[in-house]
């Protein structure tokens, strides 16, 4: 696990109202709704997730001398990563 | 549908920018979709889970309490998720806190009652 501070040095976050509208995509009852401290945190999780990603990919394009990240280095890291998330 | 994509991979391409600029490397554009794809698919899931967890609680709506939970199995996260809603509510807990204790009270005052019927 590689969670660390600095991660959360990135300023750029999600928009709620996206975050929200793709969330309703997967419920199945309608009716369910949602707190806006719970959207919130949701966008904290997505950006963290992002984050952690794009890390990982860099990190693992680092190792292997590349200075540009392609697909090959997200591929490597994926599985982790989902198991992390 | 389309739009939400859209507004999704932008996102994700801005976080990218900045942690190019962190990290001193480039992101390929492949590699900026893949993650913006698999964000949407990833938040979908999140959707399903939440809903599943406050019906669970016999909720309507999603707490923060669902989103905690559904960083259970990563520590790290769960305490991050933990700090960033502490800031979010603010003094709201000790609330919480006294609706327990006051459930609490009736409960031992109808025990009382039993007790003085019998």
């Amino acid at each position: 696990m590689e969670e660390e501070k600095k991660n959360f040095g990135v300023k750029w976050n999600f928009k709620a109202q996206t975050v929200e509208e793709m969330l309703k995509m997967g419920y199945k009852e309608t009716k369910t709704r949602m707190t806006a401290d719970a959207l919130q945190l949701v966008t904290e999780f997505l950006k963290v997730f992002v984050c952690e990603g794009a890390m990982r990919a860099a990190h693992q394009a680092k190792t292997q001398n590349a200075s540009q990240v392609e697909g090959e280095h997200l591929e490597k890291v994926l599985p982790q990563l989902l198991l992390d998330f | 549908m389309r739009r939400l994509k859209a507004a999704i991979h932008h996102s994700v391409g801005k976080i990218c920018e900045e942690i190019a600029e962190l990290e001193n490397v480039q992101f390929s554009r492949t590699v900026i979709a893949a993650l913006s794809e698999l964000t949407c698919q990833q938040l979908q899931i999140i959707g399903r889970d939440l809903e599943c967890f406050s019906r669970h609680a016999k909720r309507t709506s999603v707490n923060c309490d669902d989103i905690k939970l559904l960083a259970r199995r990563n520590p790290v996260l769960l305490q991050h998720l933990q700090e960033v809603s502490e800031q979010l509510t603010g003094g709201a807990n000790p609330r919480a806190r006294k609706t327990k204790k006051k459930k609490a009270t009736e409960t031992e005052e109808k025990e009382q009652e039993v007790v003085d019927v019998e």
